[in-house]
Order: structure tokens, then sequence, then C-alpha cells
């Protein structure tokens, strides 16, 4: 089968995901307003809405992973279970999080010292999910070797 | 150390209605806890308030009920609370621009075992990282985020209360360093003396 590797199209399917994923987290954010602001309909709108936006965000990765392409965000191979808890360790642990000190040091300089100690939160959120999946890789290494 | 208890945390709910207080509180807590060493790095000193804000942030932001999920935040932050004798901090750099990353960072490979906390004219003690900063090595990329503790003698702390008190970042690429000033000493000599209350 033709490989997606270095091909524009693995390019457009990146940007596609991350175009859809979006949508999804921003409907279902809509979603959690409208109901509390009172608006349980449109809520079901938008959480119904969210789903078809997952589906086309799934079958993206779907396209990836049958021909050969890497994760979105991390660059790795996502074939195996393996693969995708080594991803996701490379996605906590990389380039993904280290903007948060950064992006907090400005808020503090702008006077946003709220958002400046939610940057700082998230910015420590490595330390609990980099130790949850490598537990999880550890523990599905060691079965594969019994 | 004032140790962290299950039964000191506070369900999602309860949480979300002193939160609005209680990130005032951090915020004012912070501007006595926090020590600029140099133009990229931070170091936030650790304590029992602010170690429980972290946890309680994310239970909050992840939205966790279940009690072994609790259980597993706190774990994971816990330890971050300093001993009788020592410090703790985190030590963030702050580099807002991804490019500025990609030039820095490679450099900066290291940076978490070169931070020294120096006391007076005699007394040089340096940060021990926690274990996750090693991962540094293997990527060849400096993480902007390390977890830092410095073990004082007894003599160290006496020294601590009567002299200056400096924190060194001495790394082929990066080298600053910053005098603690006297309401962050305060903050810290508290921290020192913290014998176990809880």
């Amino acid at each position: 089968m033709k490989s997606l590797r270095g091909s524009r199209t693995l390019e457009n399917l990146k940007k596609a995901f991350s175009g859809e994923a979006q949508a999804n987290r921003r409907y279902l954010y809509f979603a959690k307003v409208a109901d509390n602001l009172g608006y349980p309909d449109i809520a079901n709108t938008f959480r119904e809405t969210a789903e078809g936006e997952t589906g086309h965000a799934f079958g993206h990765l779907d396209m990836i992973r049958k021909f050969g392409g890497v994760d979105p965000v991390t660059g790795k191979s996502i074939d195996s279970v393996e693969d995708m808890l080594l991803s996701a360790i490379a996605g906590e642990t990389l380039e993904y999080t280290e903007m948060y000190p950064g992006f907090a040091r400005v808020a503090r300089e702008e006077g946003f010292e709220e958002i400046a100690e939610w940057f700082e939160t998230l910015a420590k959120a490595e330390r609990l999910h980099a130790g949850r999946f490598q537990g999880l890789l550890d523990q599905l290494r060691k079965k594969a070797g019994d | 150390m004032e140790k962290i208890k299950l039964s000191d945390l506070l369900n999602f709910h309860e949480y979300e209605r002193i939160r609005p207080e209680k990130v005032e509180e951090v915020i004012k807590l912070k501007r006595r806890r926090r020590l600029r060493v140099g133009p990229l790095v931070s170091l936030i000193f650790e304590n029992y308030e602010t170690v429980w804000f972290q946890i309680q942030e994310m239970i909050r932001a992840e939205k966790l009920l279940r009690e072994e999920d609790l259980r597993n935040v706190m774990e994971a932050y816990k330890d971050m609370i300093p001993d009788k004798n020592q410090l703790s901090a985190t030590m963030f750099i702050e580099i807002p621009e991804e490019e500025r990353r990609n030039e820095l960072l490679p450099k900066l490979v290291g940076i978490h075992e070169r931070v020294y906390l120096i006391v007076g004219d005699r007394h040089r003690v340096k940060g021990v990282p926690g274990p996750e900063s090693a991962v540094d090595y293997t990527t060849g990329r400096a993480s902007t985020v390390h977890f830092l503790r410095w073990i004082l003698t007894e003599e160290q702390v006496e020294a601590f209360r009567r002299e200056p008190v400096r924190v060194l970042v001495d790394h082929e690429h990066y080298r600053a360093e910053a005098e603690v000033p006297p309401q962050v000493k305060e903050e810290l000599l508290r921290d020192l003396n913290k014998e176990e209350e809880r």
C-alpha cells in the first residue's frame, strides 16, 4: 500500500484533524455553558454536532493509521497500543506542554495573574500524566514478556 | 513536613465554592515565594498551601471524582512539600516563543543539575532534581519544568537565618544569580523550620 509519509496529503490530514478536534471541544464547551444557562435543547444540539465532529476527526486518524502515517501531534507511529502509549508519553513530556511557563510569564506581565496560575498548574500537569502512561506501558511490556 | 492526607482534599463541588478566594490567596502567597533568576528562569518555592492548590486545581480541571483518582493526584504531588531543613521548588524555564525554545532548549540540557543555593560565603548547596528530569538527556531537549529540592544541614539552616542567600544557576549556556529578598527569605525560613504538624 502507498505510504502517506512525507506526503502533502498527510499534512492536510493533520490540519483537518486539528480543525475537527477543535470543533468538537468548542461545541462540547458551548453545550456545557448552554446547559448551565438553562437551554437544554440547544445544549443537546451542540452535543450531537460535537459527536459528528468526533466522527470526522477519528476518520482522519483512521486514514492516517491505514496508510502508515504518524500521530499528527507527536509525529510518532500509532499502529499498536504500545505505539500509542509511547506517543502519548511523548506528547505529555515533550514540546506540547513546554510553552506553559513562558505563557505564564507573559500573562503575569500583562496583569492576568489568574491566567498565569492556570498556565502554571497545567505546566505541572505532566507530572501526573506522564507517570500514568509510563505505568501502563511498563505493565503492557511485562505482560508481553511473560 | 506537613503531609497532605486524602481527608485534606475537597471534592470537586466543595472546592468550586471556595475557589475564588483560594485563587486570590495563592496569587498573593506566590508573590512571596517566587524568585526570578536571570531572564529565563523562575523558581516557585513549594509548601503545603501551594501543593494543596495544585492538587485541587488538577482535580477541578480534570473533573476527578473517584477516590482512587484523587489519591493518584495526591501521590503525584505530595512529595513536593519540603521536609524539615529542606526547600523545594518548581523551576520554570520561561520562553514564550516557539522559535526561541527550539533554539535554546537543546542547549540548556542539564540545567536542572546546576542550581545552587549560596548561603553566606561558605555554603553552597546543590539542588537535587526529581528523577523525571533525567529524560532531558535522552530527548536532547531541556524540559521547561523541573522539581528541585535542597537539603540543608543544621549549620546551613543557621547560616541561612543570619546571612545573605542567593540562588545561582551555573550552566555553560545560562549563568545567572539572584539574591533572595527579605520577604521570600522569611517564607523560606518558615519552610526550613517546619516540624511535623499534621
